[in-house]
């Protein structure tokens, strides 16, 4: 719980650093993107945070080049 | 290019060093003398020198589009659509990388000089100062390069006389033992953690040196001296702590470190060699987040990348907690996995970057006249 807490504070800082220059600036695009990465990265640290399982990109990309290494490793051993 | 950025000679070979040096020192030893045992140093040598011509397919690339970073190359020979698609499963392969990054930084500290602390408040910390360094620009962190090079430099060097000493000769024999598959096994994993992660300096290469002369010869330069370096502690590791210890600890060259003692007086600065680890990693880690941020500024096609390094390092942080969940898991993927993607990566992709922009220069001469 104490995690969310200092992610939320982290986020709210965040927010309160770059948006108001966008704002400024009135540009738009910029804007909504830096609010998707932003939310990308709470929603997956949030839930690091209260332990819940996130899936774990190493492991798709072990299964994208398995068939290769196999090959590989059957040539080199 | 975006907007003047100018990186000088000197201070692009030296962050070239920095770079290949980077994680290759705290992975490789330990992996490629599991591999060769005793001539792991004759394979390393031999990496540096194929480094060599994986230098040669990079800076032909970075003479054929001399202002152009990897990302708008992309654009150019894919197509816009197809382009910005690679560009994104490169931004995001990035990002995984850089997090694995950091992942070795915090792996290193809670094994070797800080066992209590938990590896998020390194990870953090770390991460911290990277940010620092990549929202003050890549100029700023060429500048530094250039300053804590003496200091790497003069480590080294402490190092290395201060292992003289203990150096037994017949650790290295018999040499010339090693079989011919698992020489080339060696080789590739030595490479595949130092030249082959040159396709993220051509986010610097070309577009950000304007003398694209002298910072060719840098490339080489750069590749040679960090790749010598590399040989020489994994020769030392073998020299010193013998081919079965140097594979079976975790970091061999900060056992080096540990061994230190001259004349029972000057012992125990293991952390102070330790310094040389942080500089390169957080050479390497800089490089990649930059990379990534400027990636993903590339694929928007916005001007300010520095706008997502919070949030971008948010998700880095918390991956960086996740890629690798033990260590086991770490050595498997980084033979099984991370050696066919760097070759991937490193060779096959600008390799097919080189052929077709050399049609597509062909195609557009023969149409002009």
């Amino acid at each position: 719980m104490l995690g969310v807490l200092g992610l939320l504070i982290v986020c709210t800082l965040v927010i309160w650093f770059e948006v108001p220059k966008l704002r400024h600036k009135k540009a738009k695009k910029e804007l909504w993107l830096f609010y998707t990465v932003l939310a990308i990265g709470m929603v997956v640290s949030i839930c690091k945070a209260l332990g819940l399982n996130v899936p774990n990109p190493s492991d798709l990309s072990a299964a994208i080049f398995k068939p290769i290494s196999i090959f590989l490793f059957h040539l080199l051993s | 290019m975006l907007n003047e950025i100018n990186i000088s000679a000197a201070q692009f070979r030296k962050l070239v060093t920095l770079y290949s040096i980077g994680s290759t020192i705290i992975v490789v030893p330990a992996a490629i003398t599991a591999d060769a045992h005793q001539d792991a140093w004759i394979a390393a040598l031999f990496g540096v020198a194929l480094g060599i011509g994986l230098v040669l397919l990079f800076t032909s690339l970075g003479k054929m589009f001399p202002t152009l970073t990897l990302m708008e190359m992309n654009e150019k020979i894919f197509g816009k659509l197809f382009g910005k698609i690679v560009s994104a499963v490169f931004v995001l392969s990035n990002l995984f990388i850089s997090s694995q990054v950091l992942y070795y930084v915090g792996n290193f500290l809670t094994t070797q000089i800080l066992p209590y602390t938990p590896l998020t408040a390194i990870h953090i910390a770390f991460m911290g100062v990277v940010i620092v360094g990549v929202r003050l620009g890549i100029e700023v962190i060429a500048r530094s390069a250039e300053i804590l090079f003496p200091w790497f430099v003069g480590l080294f060097g402490l190092l290395i006389l201060s292992m003289i000493p203990q150096i037994k000769i017949e650790h290295l024999q018999p040499v010339f033992e090693i079989h011919p598959k698992a020489f080339i096994r060696a080789v590739l994993t030595f490479l595949s953690i130092s030249s082959l992660t040159y396709t993220i300096l051509l986010m610097i290469f070309p577009s950000h040196t304007p003398d694209t002369k002298k910072a060719t010869q840098s490339f080489y330069i750069g590749n040679v001296a960090g790749g010598l370096v590399m040989v020489t502690l994994i020769l030392l590791g073998i020299l010193v702590l013998g081919p079965y210890y140097s594979q079976i600890t975790m970091f061999p060259s900060y056992e080096l470190g540990r061994r230190i003692d001259v004349g029972n007086f000057l012992q125990g600065i293991e952390v102070v060699i330790a310094i040389l680890w942080f500089i390169t990693l957080f050479f390497k880690l800089c490089i990649y987040f930059y990379a990534t941020l400027l990636g993903f500024a590339n694929v928007f096609h916005i001007k300010d990348y520095k706008l997502f390094s919070f949030p971008v390092a948010l998700i880095m942080i918390t991956l960086s907690l996740i890629v690798y969940p033990s260590v086991s898991y770490q050595k498997d993927w980084d033979t099984k996995t991370w050696i066919p993607y760097s070759l991937l990566v490193g060779i096959l992709y600008p390799l097919f970057l080189l052929i077709a922009g050399f049609i597509q220069n062909k195609k557009r001469r023969s149409s002009n006249g």
